[in-house]
């Protein structure tokens, strides 16, 4: 869904509004614009403060180049502490994904929060796999570690290293078993302890930011490297604590599994201008919404005009997508 | 725009009809107009410019044979090819008497006109060896046609021949009754007037998207750009008015693209039919479409 000016997070997906924008929404039940901060990079801050206003521009945190989320994240961690905020929770909400129902992910940011500022664990989230996922870390949760009916808490039994498909197909039978969906809760303080515990070489540079150096000079001194490359060794030393999410998550990795959802949620309406003779199951994303579109004996379609491209793919085929925009890069077609 | 894809035709020979009254005035006009010119015992044939005619050797020779019949003939003079198929929405000619066989070309004379009418009557029609379907290329000379419209359709002659007179064109043209040029040749083909010609060439009418992407395809003349990422399709045909939009199709077959900027078609290859309901559609809907 993504492309390199058009980040999935951006677009307008749901009733007009972008994931980003309904993230933000969410959070404004408990917070004011104040309190939320961006984390971002210089081609996408202007489209975010296009589409959120409201937060002050001070708020904003680049990353002077793209180093992958371990940097980003203890960037995040390095600035909030400098603000003066060492010792106040932060919560890390990804924002090309949609919780729901989203007074859960508020209760959630709550009760992690509370946890935060007496644990010095790294506090993450966890969903039940409902088939076997490949390329993943699984956790075993053990104890609960709190008394909220709402939202469970537990300590991390065992972390197991991602497995052959066989070897999931058994994990997954376990009820205990969840996968690690980043939800990182901490203070800015006891994140900085964990990277100095496990990778020196990010903590470092991220130390001397608080102390008053360039960030740009010292960004650029840390290795490009997920976050897990610190959290799969927490997990691993029984340094975290997991929370079952309790909210539904939706990443849309495929326009098939947002049109599902706006389909069950009766968010999707097909405007006037669009004439479907006789079909079923068809998905239309126009930018320009005067655009006149006719639809002639054709089911199950995926159309999506951005004006600059075109794209009319088979429902169950758009995780094919991808391998379409490889082909276009690989043509050298002008497509941002 | 025709003059931008046809620069070398003179202006003069450009015959603007003043405002839209059907093609019986239309056809009328270009009598006037070349009979007023002094070409009025020149034969002139009516070439429609939304068909294809392959060969076009044969076309010409089509020409060739008409122009002669017309100088020493002053019946109405029109094409006709034989149907291999029910082809629904034209009219067909039931053919009589062969008048002339010259150069491999058959005219004959025409014993009955059959408006277009439903599937069944034509399935039935279409078995007879003496059905031609009617592809209208009228050829008389202006001064022939002058003639046929004093005698069956006087409102529409007197404000040609006052145009011929020298009378102001829009004035005259405003006078004439809206009609097809059928006012006038049903009485032609009821009183043995007028003659059909068994047409030498393929006729394609375009009538379809599909019986355009057929021809292209069957001709070697349709190509996916490289802006066009086809993923594992079968059978699309793509058509873009800008030649820089990137389109990607993926997992999907027989499908008929249209994209005009202001407007998107995405049609199967066998419901293309169809395509004038969704017209009709927008329409109805009052969306901006020209």
């Amino acid at each position: 869904m993504s492309r390199q000016f058009r980040p999935k997070h951006f677009l307008p997906l749901i009733d007009g509004k972008s994931l980003f924008q309904l993230n933000y929404e969410s959070l404004l039940a408990k917070f004011n614009p104040s309190e939320i901060y961006i984390s971002t990079n210089k081609d996408q801050v202007k489209l975010a403060q296009l589409q959120v206003p409201q937060i002050p521009e001070d708020n904003f945190i680049l990353e002077p180049e793209m180093k992958n989320t371990g940097p980003a994240i203890g960037l995040i961690a390095a600035v909030l502490y400098k603000k003066g905020y060492k010792d106040e929770p932060f919560f890390l909400v990804q924002a090309d994904v949609l919780r729901n129902p989203s007074d859960m992910f508020i209760k959630m940011i709550e009760e992690c929060g509370e946890l935060a500022k007496s644990r010095k664990e790294y506090i993450t989230g966890g969903i039940r796999p409902k088939t076997a996922v490949m390329g993943v870390d699984y956790l075993l949760k053990g104890q609960q570690v709190n008394d909220n009916e709402n939202v469970g808490v537990y300590k991390v039994d065992k972390f197991i290293w991602r497995v052959s498909e066989e070897e999931t197909n058994d994990l997954i039978k376990n009820s205990n078993i969840l996968i690690h969906s980043n939800h990182t809760c901490m203070t800015p303080e006891n994140y900085l302890q964990m990277y100095k515990k496990y990778r020196l070489d990010w903590y470092t540079p991220l130390e001397n930011i608080i102390n008053g150096a360039d960030i740009n000079t010292e960004f650029s001194k840390m290795t490009p490297d997920p976050q897990e490359k610190v959290t799969q060794l927490a997990h691993e030393a029984g340094e975290s604590l997991i929370v079952e999410l309790p909210f539904e998550w939706y990443d849309f990795g495929t326009y098939k599994s947002l049109s599902e959802y706006l389909k069950e949620n009766n968010l999707y309406t097909v405007g006037e201008n669009i004439v479907d003779l006789n079909g079923k199951n068809n998905y239309i994303s126009l930018d320009d919404s005067n655009k006149v579109v006719a639809l002639v004996g054709v089911d199950n379609l995926v159309v999506v005009d951005t004006g600059d491209a075109l794209l009319i793919c088979e429902r169950s085929m758009t995780g094919q997508v991808g391998e379409a925009l490889k082909e276009v890069k690989s043509r050298k077609l002008a497509l941002t | 725009m025709a003059k931008i894809q046809a620069p070398d035709i003179p202006d003069s020979n450009y015959i603007v009809e003043p405002e839209r009254r059907n093609q019986g005035p239309a056809t009328a006009l270009i009598a006037a107009f070349l009979y007023m010119h002094g070409h009025e015992d020149e034969p002139f044939i009516i070439i429609q410019g939304d068909d294809l005619r392959e060969p076009t050797d044969q076309f010409i020779k089509l020409i060739d044979v008409c122009e002669k019949l017309a100088l020493k003939e002053t019946r109405y003079i029109t094409g006709g090819f034989r149907p291999k198929e029910t082809i629904m929405g034209i009219d067909y000619l039931i053919r009589g008497e062969k008048v002339l066989s010259e150069n491999e070309l058959n005219v004959f004379e025409v014993k009955k006109f059959i408006k277009r009418s439903t599937r069944e009557e034509i399935d039935k029609l279409v078995v007879s060896s003496d059905v031609l379907a009617h592809s209208n290329h009228s050829c008389m000379t202006p001064r022939s046609f002058m003639n046929m419209l004093k005698k069956y359709k006087p409102d529409w002659y007197e404000p040609l021949q006052n145009i011929i007179n020298g009378a102001d064109i829009n004035t005259e043209y405003a006078k004439m009754p809206v009609g097809p040029i059928e006012d006038v040749t049903k009485f032609l083909y009821d009183n043995g007037e007028a003659l059909v010609v068994e047409l030498p060439f393929t006729w394609t009418d375009f009538g379809t998207f599909e019986s355009l992407f057929k021809y292209l395809k069957n001709k070697n003349l349709y190509k996916a750009d490289e802006n066009i990422v086809d993923l594992n399709g079968k059978n699309n045909f793509v058509k873009l008015d800008d030649s820089n939009k990137v389109v990607a199709l993926v997992g999907v077959d027989d499908l008929i693209v249209v994209d005009t900027g202001d407007a998107l078609l995405i049609s199967k290859n066998t419901a293309t039919n169809d395509i004038k309901d969704a017209v009709a559609e927008i329409k109805k809907r009052n969306l901006q479409l020209t």
